[in-house]
């Protein structure tokens, strides 16, 4: 408990000590140094709380309205808390590395405040225990991200996504302020109420004046919009690519999870509808597949890397439906193994994404490159980057022995588990899940296998490409630790489960001994792959053993002939994707131009790829709509102070005639 | 005690009347200054003691309230050269009618309305919701920052008989809380009048929608 007190406090005073010295590397040693400092106090409880239950409260000593003002940890918590913090602290750590290029062109101090403002909101998301303190956190999440987006504020483009950001955020928000400011209002719901209003909320709750419905789609639609719902989450593939890369990791691999965690919260303490189940599934499912489509679209990396986040987004809500299918309609099993994969999701997925944005924004760093189509033969100058890269698009990609491998393994069991039980209502669901997971885990391959390839293998494509140079190790050393931690998820997978499952105990009782028989699975495919990559790594450093001292030469492949080879006869990433995006082109509105070669001695052909996102244009023209519709609003501004004051008065006399009626 | 009471509420009301049939500012300062003072006599007679606090009250408002408000509000009455209010929103006759609307209204919201506590006079709810309806109705109407300013003041009032009467247990805090407000407002906008003045070469309050956005 003083921990988390301490980790708070560390943020915050950390957040101001960043404001003061004059000094650019005071200022963010300072800075980053606070954030690891905080994110290993907090890791403390944390950790504890994984363990084991934890029962105590930190209440802070003046309560805000409508609740005690307490934090907690609980499982949940524990399990969101754990990787949020590890996370945030090699976000600091290769931040400061990152930020040292902008020395003398911008202060250091306003980022490094937001950084640790950030990290106090989320670990304040994730252990709140009333609405306010919750609201409180999340609005506070909001805004410093906010400020981290638009840190690069020179560039157009940034400020536009800035914008989008803000205005999505807050629309989500805007229901999160109902939900939290219902009678009956409590965090997570059904627990931990104030004992004055008590009674009169679970009066109002008990006579449904607030059904558990409403305050179902409000979560769904304010937590939705954080964690990248489909129509909701059109934010995300702006907002991320425009924050420095550090920032962009916390955003993808942390801030994406505090809207899951909202959601699995709301369905663990209600009683699930079965419609809530489908609407996830389906959303979820659709979220998922639109993701993954839209990075098969993209031309820069970081902008692949945020849809990618989006179709991870979807493969977890995809989990929580199946949850929330299996406790509806009474198959505990499939609500823990839903839940359960889900939460393993989060943990895997958090890793892989935050190393995929250190590494774009290494690679970012080396070339000054963001187009993947100008990179190429990054890896022999890069030779961290790549390797780390390859780690972690393995991961993504829900390949052995990396953790999404599991998370994706569990989730598919619980999807098969589904279709097998005699439970009628839950076969259908189980079947969309298995083949949005299937389908979204081959073109995940694809993508990442484009990206990898055009970006890191091959010649160098331009200058900017050429001459890349290996990051400062200040980067480098988190990237390397979270390589290292990939496969080591991977291996501790069944711990892992056993943990989610564990936290999933208080709410689905039996929880971890429905679990078992899949825990006890994935222990057996940790130990097959693990031993085949044992195996592997042997004969790779005895094939090193047998070539030492002999002479290896290396030179070009076979050139087919080719007078002349350039590098621009090697696939881009646009083309390589162009089949596949091409399938998929209604969701993700790319429009590619082909010109196709005519006659027996074409001139001229080519393939042009531009992307559009349809939903955010959907939603730009939604908004204009609006606002011209409102311009008749117009006129009750009018701009003198006599006319404002009538309408106040009479408000206020309308109120009062009502009232006394 | 009590007929006392209604006599200086019945004052309050035909003060108001006053103060929405004239057009000339100073009457109106002067209106707003026996309002004042009158109102500083509630407390002292609302419970019929004569505590040192009571006394300190009473005192302080009529100080106030009587003198130091229209002494500053005269000066920038000076100061703007505005002798009178010409071509209100609403004109006098109207005012005056809408007068008897509101003293109706606030007679009806009175009558449905608790009384708080024993010992406080039947008018005293219409009475205050009848000056705080007028004050309202001033500030919307009126074109002049100072008449604003003064119907403030009524609107004030009109909130200050409700506690100087009916809230027998805070009144203290109610009332400093009360007289610090009107006092801010007035230092404020007296600042405020002053400056628009030197600015635009006039206090018109309408003419003022040009700042807008």
């Amino acid at each position: 408990m003083i921990f988390l007190a301490a980790a708070l406090a560390t943020f915050l005073l950390g957040a101001l000590a960043a404001l003061l010295p004059r000094s650019y590397r005071a200022a963010s040693a300072i800075g980053s140094g606070a954030t690891v400092l905080g994110c290993l106090l907090g890791l403390i409880p944390a950790a504890q709380g994984l363990i084991a239950p934890q029962d105590w409260k930190l209440t802070l000593a003046w309560p805000p309205p409508w609740g005690l003002g307490s934090l907690a940890i609980d499982g949940i918590s524990a399990l969101f808390l754990t990787p949020a913090l590890v996370l945030i602290a090699l976000g600091a750590v290769y931040g400061r590395g990152y930020l040292a290029a902008a020395e003398g062109r911008k202060k250091a101090g306003p980022p490094w405040f937001f950084y640790n403002i950030l990290a106090a909101a989320i670990t304040g998301v994730f252990t709140a225990r009333d609405p306010f303190l919750l609201l409180l956190s999340w609005e506070t999440m909001a805004l410093s991200s906010y400020f981290l987006v638009c840190m690069e504020d020179g560039d157009g483009a940034v400020r536009r996504a800035g914008r989008i950001y803000l205005v999505a955020s807050h629309l989500g928000a805007a229901c999160l302020l109902v939900l939290c400011l219902l009678p009956g209002a409590a965090w997570p719901p059904g627990e931990g109420l104030a004992p004055g209003l008590a009674a009169n909320m679970a009066a109002s709750l008990a006579s449904g004046v607030v059904p558990a419905g409403v305050l179902f789609v409000l979560a769904l639609i304010g937590f939705g919009s954080k964690a990248g719902l489909a129509p909701l989450g059109v934010w995300l593939p702006e907002a991320h690519p425009a924050a420095p890369s550090h920032v962009s990791a916390v955003l993808s691999g942390v801030m994406i999870k505090t809207g899951v965690y909202g959601i699995l919260r709301i369905l663990l303490a209600l009683n699930p509808a079965p419609w809530w189940g489908w609407t996830l599934v389906l959303l979820g499912g659709g979220t998922a597949v639109l993701g993954v489509a839209g990075a098969l679209a993209q031309g820069e990396l970081k902008r692949l890397l945020a849809w990618s986040s989006m179709e991870n987004a979807g493969l977890m809500l995809l989990g929580l439906g199946l949850g929330a299918l299996g406790r509806a309609s009474g198959a505990p099993l499939v609500a823990a193994l839903g839940f359960g994969a889900a939460l393993v999701h989060m943990v895997n997925h958090g890793v892989f994404k935050s190393l995929l944005f250190f590494c774009a924004g290494s690679v970012l760093h080396g070339t000054g490159e963001r187009r993947m189509d100008q990179l190429g033969g990054v890896l022999g100058r890069m030779p961290v980057t790549g390797a780390t890269f390859l780690v972690a698009a393995l991961g993504i990609c829900g390949l052995p022995p990396m953790g999404g491998f599991a998370s994706e393994l569990v989730l598919g069991l619980c999807a098969v588990k589904g279709l097998l039980l005699p439970v009628q209502s839950l076969d259908i669901p189980s079947l969309a899940t298995l083949g949005a997971l299937v389908l979204c885990a081959g073109m995940a391959a694809a993508v990442f296998v484009g990206a990898f390839g055009t970006v890191f293998l091959g010649a160098p494509r331009s200058d900017a490409a050429s001459h890349a140079h290996e990051s400062p190790p200040a980067m480098r050393g988190p990237m390397i630790a979270l390589a290292v931690l990939a496969p080591l998820l991977g291996l501790g997978a069944p711990l892992l489960l056993e943990a989610a499952l564990r936290a999933l105990e208080p709410a689905i009782p039996g929880a971890q001994a429905l679990g078992a028989p899949t825990v006890a699975a994935l222990a057996t495919a940790a130990w097959v792959f693990g031993l085949l990559f044992a195996l592997l790594a042997g004969l790779f450093v005895l094939r090193r053993a047998l070539l030492r001292g002999r002479d290896v030469r290396t030179g070009p492949t076979w050139d087919c002939g080719y007078a002349a080879p350039t590098a621009r006869i090697q696939y881009t990433y646009s083309s390589f994707a162009q089949p596949l995006a091409d399938m998929f082109h209604v969701l993700t509105g790319s429009t590619g131009t082909t010109t196709r070669p005519r006659g027996l001695f074409p001139a001229r052909t080519g393939y042009a790829a531009e992307t559009q996102d349809r939903i955010l244009q959907g939603f730009l023209a939604l908004f204009t709509f609006i606002n011209a519709k409102l311009e008749a609003m117009h006129r009750l501004q009018q701009g003198q102070v006599h006319v404002y004051v009538l309408y106040i008065a009479a408000t206020l006399v309308g109120l009062l005639a009502w009232g006394l009626w | 005690m009590l007929s006392l009471v209604e006599l200086i509420l019945v004052g309050l009301v035909l003060t108001n009347l006053v103060l929405l049939g004239t057009s000339r500012i100073g009457l109106c300062i002067r209106m707003v200054a026996f309002q004042g003072v009158g109102l500083a006599l509630l407390p002292l007679l609302g419970h019929g003691e004569f505590t040192p606090t009571a006394l300190f009250i009473s005192g302080a408002t009529a100080l106030l309230k009587g003198w130091i408000f229209p002494l500053l509000l005269f000066r920038s009455l000076e100061s703007a050269h505005v002798r009178a209010e010409v071509e209100p929103y609403v004109g006098y006759s109207n005012s005056l009618l809408f007068g008897v609307a509101a003293l109706a209204i606030s007679v009806w919201l009175g009558s449905r309305m608790p009384l708080p506590g024993s010992g406080v006079p039947q008018l005293l709810t219409p009475v205050a919701f009848f000056t705080i309806l007028v004050g309202l109705f001033g500030i919307v109407t009126r074109r002049k920052a100072v008449s604003q300013v003064v119907n403030y003041l009524v609107l004030e009032n009109g909130i200050f008989a409700f506690g100087a009467v009916a809230l027998h247990k805070a009144q203290f805090l109610v009332e400093m809380g009360i007289l610090l407000d009107v006092f801010v407002a007035v230092f404020v906008m007296g600042i405020a009048i002053f400056r628009i003045n030197r600015e635009f070469d006039h206090i018109d309050a309408d003419r003022l929608a040009l700042l807008k956005e």
